[in-house]
């Protein structure tokens, strides 16, 4: 099985160990990667409705976590270890300049539900899922909002809008954007503490999950959880959206409080898409 | 046909029904393809939104672990560039899937539950919390 070395993440650790004051999104290729999550108050922007909180019955006792994620680890069977094995199909994608990382975060997010299904992965366009909810416009946003647009609307494959332009918002393609809807998704908790232990929980069930963080304004899809001590000391490894020129293969590792998302859905449940 | 004959038919369709009907019974049924494909099929179905604790670690590795890795060398090679196997939760949507798919899901036990094939003879029941109980399921029939 085709293994990463084991100190593939040292450059990842060591980008993202700065103070949140010291981030800086690379320039890769001339062009410098943008991020996009725009701070939320929910109290102007509350909770979509419909979407169903991450049921308590499904978080991991405190105390059966390290264990889990041993087994986890004993297993392979992390989406980093999917990703790895999926011949590129679930490659980071890349939001270039654009302030659009809370649609790439759970598009992607999207892909790694296909993923684990074993349904035929489709490389799907967050450029449509932004640009419909934006109007083509080069702004803000949430994971939430974008999955609630992935429920509610879908999207088509990334080679049916490619990039970011509104020649792209045609009935076809919004018809195609519909063979993959996202069936089902969970919202995280007010809390804080209680949305982190969502999230460990969701990750050690395999799933993928949309995190918003403040600290950095940006959104990504998280892919594992890879050590616990506590809801405040972990470490969750990310597959951002800036190409796979950037952080190591595209993947970008959250330590502790930083780790801790401000706001955290988790799609799990996508139609079964024909290749 | 004779009587006797229409009996035995009758009862081989009544057995095959309560074996293989939505949620049905919870036996294996040696001797009959619950997935109409050839080579090795192995579906999973299970519902995500109440998953007990002790099937996560055995659905973990057949999603994406040591046991994806067994299914992906074992399994039939489909004309979608996938490999038969498949981990669905109860709500998922099918229409876009080959009838063999749907046809088989159709047939699934009560979650979480297994349904292997290998185009002659399978099995159809629950999952089992072990994952060497599940290897060794997959791999009586891979043979």
């Amino acid at each position: 099985m085709p293994l990463l070395p084991s100190n593939l993440f040292k450059r990842a650790n060591a980008y993202l160990d700065k103070d949140a004051d010291d981030f800086v999104p690379p320039v890769i290729d001339g062009v410098k990667m943008g991020l996009g999550l725009s701070a939320r108050d929910m109290r102007t922007d509350p909770r979509a409705e419909g979407l169903e909180e991450y049921p308590d019955d499904l978080l991991i006792p405190e105390a059966d976590i390290k264990g889990m994620l041993a087994e986890q680890i004993a297993n392979h069977a992390s989406l980093f270890e999917l990703r790895e094995r999926s011949n590129g199909q679930l490659d980071s994608l890349n939001q270039s300049h654009y302030g659009l990382c809370w649609a790439f975060s759970s598009t992607k997010a999207a892909m790694y539900a296909e993923a684990v299904a074993g349904n035929p992965i489709t490389k799907l366009s967050p450029w449509y899922v932004a640009g419909m909810i934006k109007g083509w416009r080069d702004e803000g946003g949430w994971g939430e909002a974008s999955t609630k647009f992935l429920l509610e609307q879908g999207a088509p494959k990334y080679e049916s809008c490619p990039d970011y332009s509104k020649k792209y918002a045609t009935a076809e393609v919004a018809a195609e954007a519909k063979k993959n809807l996202l069936l089902e998704a969970w919202i995280g908790s007010g809390d804080k503490e209680k949305r982190c232990h969502q999230m460990v929980s969701n990750f050690l069930r395999g799933n993928s999950g949309v995190l918003d963080l403040n600290w950095m304004g940006h959104s990504m899809s998280g892919c594992r959880l890879v050590s616990f001590t506590s809801f405040r000391k972990l470490e969750v490894d990310t597959d951002n959206s800036w190409g796979m020129g950037s952080g190591v293969k595209g993947l970008y590792r959250l330590v502790d409080s930083k780790a801790m998302p401000d706001d955290l859905v988790m799609p799990r449940v996508i139609t079964a898409a024909g290749k | 046909m004779r009587l006797i004959n229409k009996v035995i038919v009758a009862g081989f369709i009544a057995i095959a029904l309560i074996h293989f009907g939505p949620h049905g019974g919870t036996m294996p049924f040696p001797g009959v393809s619950p997935i109409d494909h050839k080579g090795l099929c192995v579906l999973v179905n299970y519902e995500t939104n109440n998953l007990p604790q002790e099937y996560v670690s055995v659905v973990n590795s057949i999603q994406s672990g040591d046991l994806s890795v067994w299914l992906d060398s074992k399994c039939a090679k489909l004309e979608d560039g996938t490999t038969a196997h498949r981990v669905w939760d109860e709500n998922v949507d099918l229409t876009q899937q080959p009838k063999f798919w749907q046809d088989a899901f159709a047939k699934r036990q009560q979650p979480p539950a297994i349904m292997i094939s290998n185009g002659r003879k399978g099995f159809s029941g629950p999952l089992p919390k072990d994952k060497a109980e599940v290897q060794a399921l997959l791999e009586k029939y891979a043979r």
